[in-house]
């Protein structure tokens, strides 16, 4: 932590070599977050690498009052959110489901599994994906996620409250099916 | 309090039926992280990039301006009226310029 201070401080003093080392650490936590919230392969990649060069970009604004990580899922979170409206526009809508079963394929194949809770969660929108993995996973507060996805804490609230509760219908349906 | 309580139960539910899911999927999808030469290198380059960039913007602000003043001027010197009728017509302009960007504003706040 006291190094990530150090190494923060000298990147928004213009430091290459602070900032690259900061991004090469939250570089999984930040892949992995995207990859969730898109649940697409070939767009985790891309809005990774969107995030990170939007950071070399805006470093000397950072203030240093969040975690460098959760500044990272904060431009993340609003490039998915730009691409989601971009598809929603231009109708791939056949597009998301297909690299959804491409995650299914890919994470079946390395791990001989593809439990009912990720489907369930990749068969949410990313609206509603974001904020629950935001909250439940992350464990951010409200106030932060509205903050985070610049949306008013309202909307964050109702996002939360149905994205569980599709959750729990996904999964008691299939745990209905699977005893049934 | 109560809504605090549901969010407890929520948070246990999650962390009970779905986390250990997305722990396995975060397990299997660890990217292959890039060197720290290399990452210091797209930065650098990236810096350059956007340096270079705002130069170049910069040089067409201050080109764009001498042109609009030179124009302006040579327009007071030569008809009044003329530059009168310009001047309103870019006032005019500007002020439909910013009440587009101020209501499509609102409208965006209206619709969260």
């Amino acid at each position: 932590m006291h190094d990530e201070t150090k190494l923060i401080k000298q990147a928004v003093r213009g430091d290459s070599r602070a900032l690259s080392e900061l991004l090469q650490q939250n570089y999984s936590f930040l892949y992995q977050y995207v990859l969730k919230a898109t649940m697409n392969k070939s767009l985790a990649e891309d809005v990774t690498q969107e995030t990170m060069l939007k950071a070399i970009e805006k470093i000397a604004s950072f203030q240093g009052k969040a975690k460098f990580s959760t500044w990272l899922i904060t431009i993340a979170s609003r490039h998915v959110v730009d691409r989601v409206r971009r598809n929603e526009r231009e109708k791939h809508w056949i597009q998301e489901e297909q690299s959804l079963r491409a995650v299914r394929y890919d994470t079946l194949q390395r791990m001989n599994d593809w439990p009912e809770a990720l489907q369930a969660l990749g068969e949410l929108s990313s609206d509603t994906r974001m904020p629950v993995l935001l909250k439940y996973f992350y464990g951010y507060t409200q106030e932060e996620i509205s903050a985070m996805l610049d949306i008013p804490i309202g909307t964050v609230k109702s996002r939360l409250h149905n994205g569980i509760k599709q959750l729990r219908k996904e999964l008691t349906n299939h745990e209905e099916a699977k005893n049934g | 309090m109560r809504k605090q309580k549901t969010d407890d139960v929520d948070q246990l539910w999650f962390e009970k039926h779905v986390g250990p899911a997305v722990n396995r999927f975060d397990a299997v999808h660890s990217p292959p992280i890039p060197g720290l030469n290399e990452l210091e290198q797209r930065v650098k380059r990236h810096k350059q990039d956007v340096k270079r960039m705002l130069w170049k913007e910069l040089a067409l602000f201050w080109l764009t301006a001498i042109f609009v003043l030179s124009s302006m001027l040579w327009l007071l010197d030569n008809s009044r009226m003329w530059f009168a009728v310009v001047q309103t017509v870019f006032a005019a302009g500007g002020i439909g310029y910013v009440s587009m960007i101020f209501g499509r504003r609102m409208g965006h706040k209206w619709k969260n």
